[in-house]
């Protein structure tokens, strides 16, 4: 039961990539601007650092506050 | 406890069918249903349930017998019939509302359940995203009362298990809505979609398994807007696919804030209060947070 569940998990994650579930998407200005946004109510983004090598972000509010993105799979994490 | 065990596991019987759905999901996103999937994102999914059977197996027992124990001060001595299972299916639905609410409002119970909410993907692996760590939070009690009341506990453990199954289906976004009268009784992936959100708009609402009519009872049901797409995860989301993280990252920050705690009140929260709450006033709440959204709302009007 126990292997038969292992190996089903492997044999679905595998699926998943071999269809194409696998995304990295580049991270441009806009993208972290709007991420942030979304995440933090109030966060009225006036200037974003974008680094494409790490695809994180350093993105800067009307009123100071700095929030960072980074990735996490095929999505975002948004601290600040 | 033989007689405990007699009836069948529904949860153990629908498995393969949680399987082959997963994988029809998988291959209709690809052939464009909406939704979407990340390997990743599955692998924890996957690995979270596989967890979270193997804690059944080990603590499956013990709730066992506190059922077993509580069933001896029952009110009624309720037969094994139709009407008693429909019944105890409809009350089981109401106290996980009861459940499900306080799994939110609750930092202790949110600290089990937010493992479901991990996920910024919406699909039906997330809804097979389920803790390791319910035992200790205490979340079997919240079906006590099926037991004082005069249920069989084979009966309530069956009824529990259909409503568990009836909750992996709500998990995707493959289906838009259904007709009006469905929408109005039964919990639905529209409604569960709004459930997930992490937008101030959806954040703690609609908590019904089965049925959505509690939600619309006691306030807490918003319907799912188009306009608003759902941002699905949470307000401060993970950023690891460890499940060893995902099990424990909300146990492991009660504890950090209870060591930082310097009074009586702020330890109490950090473990009874909302998840978001913070001593020095800074952290969000999704009352706050609601607020807010219906303030800045209400300004731009």
């Amino acid at each position: 039961m126990i292997w038969t569940s292992i190996l089903g998990i492997i044999a679905l994650v595998g699926l998943a990539r071999v269809l194409g579930f696998a995304k990295n998407p580049a991270l441009d200005t806009d993208t972290a601007r709007s991420v942030v946004e979304a995440a933090l109510p109030g966060f009225v983004a006036t200037a974003a650092a974008v680094d494409p090598r790490t695809r994180t972000a350093s993105v800067t509010a009307s009123d100071g506050r700095v929030a960072q993105v980074m990735p996490h799979g095929d999505r975002w994490v948004v601290r600040g | 406890m033989t007689g405990v065990t007699a009836l069948a596991d529904p949860v153990a019987l629908a498995t393969p069918a949680f399987i082959a759905l997963v994988l029809i999901e998988m291959v209709a996103v690809r052939l464009g249903a909406r939704g979407d999937y990340d390997w990743r994102d599955t692998f924890t999914s996957l690995t979270m349930g596989f967890g979270s059977t193997m804690a059944a197996v080990v603590f499956g027992a013990t709730i066992v017998a506190a059922y077993s124990a509580a069933a001896r001060w029952h009110l009624f001595a309720i037969p094994m019939t139709w009407w008693a299972g429909a019944l105890c299916f409809v009350l089981d639905d109401l106290l996980y509302y009861a459940f499900h609410r306080s799994a939110h409002r609750v930092r202790w119970f949110w600290a089990s359940h937010v493992i479901h909410h991990s996920s910024q993907h919406y699909n039906l692996t997330t809804a097979l995203r389920q803790t390791w760590t319910g035992f200790f939070s205490l979340s079997f009690a919240f079906r006590l009362p099926l037991l004082l009341i005069g249920f069989d506990v084979r009966l309530v453990l069956f009824v529990a298990g259909i409503n568990l199954i009836y909750q992996f289906w709500v998990h995707t976004e493959a289906v838009r809505r259904l007709p009006a009268p469905l929408e109005w009784l039964l919990n639905t992936p529209s409604h569960h979609r709004v459930h997930h959100g992490s937008n101030p708009r959806y954040l703690d609402r609609n908590y019904g398994g089965v049925f959505i009519v509690w939600d619309r009872l006691f306030g807490t049901f918003e319907a799912e807007d188009d306009a608003e797409p759902v941002r699905y995860g949470l307000v401060h989301n993970i950023s690891s696919f460890n499940p060893l993280v995902t099990a424990t990252h909300e146990w492991v920050a009660i504890f950090r804030d209870l060591r930082a705690a310097t009074t009586w009140r702020a330890r109490w929260m950090a473990i009874a209060g909302p998840p978001g709450w913070r001593a020095d006033g800074a952290g969000n709440t999704a009352d706050a947070l609601r607020a807010d959204w219906l303030a800045r709302t209400a300004a731009a009007e």
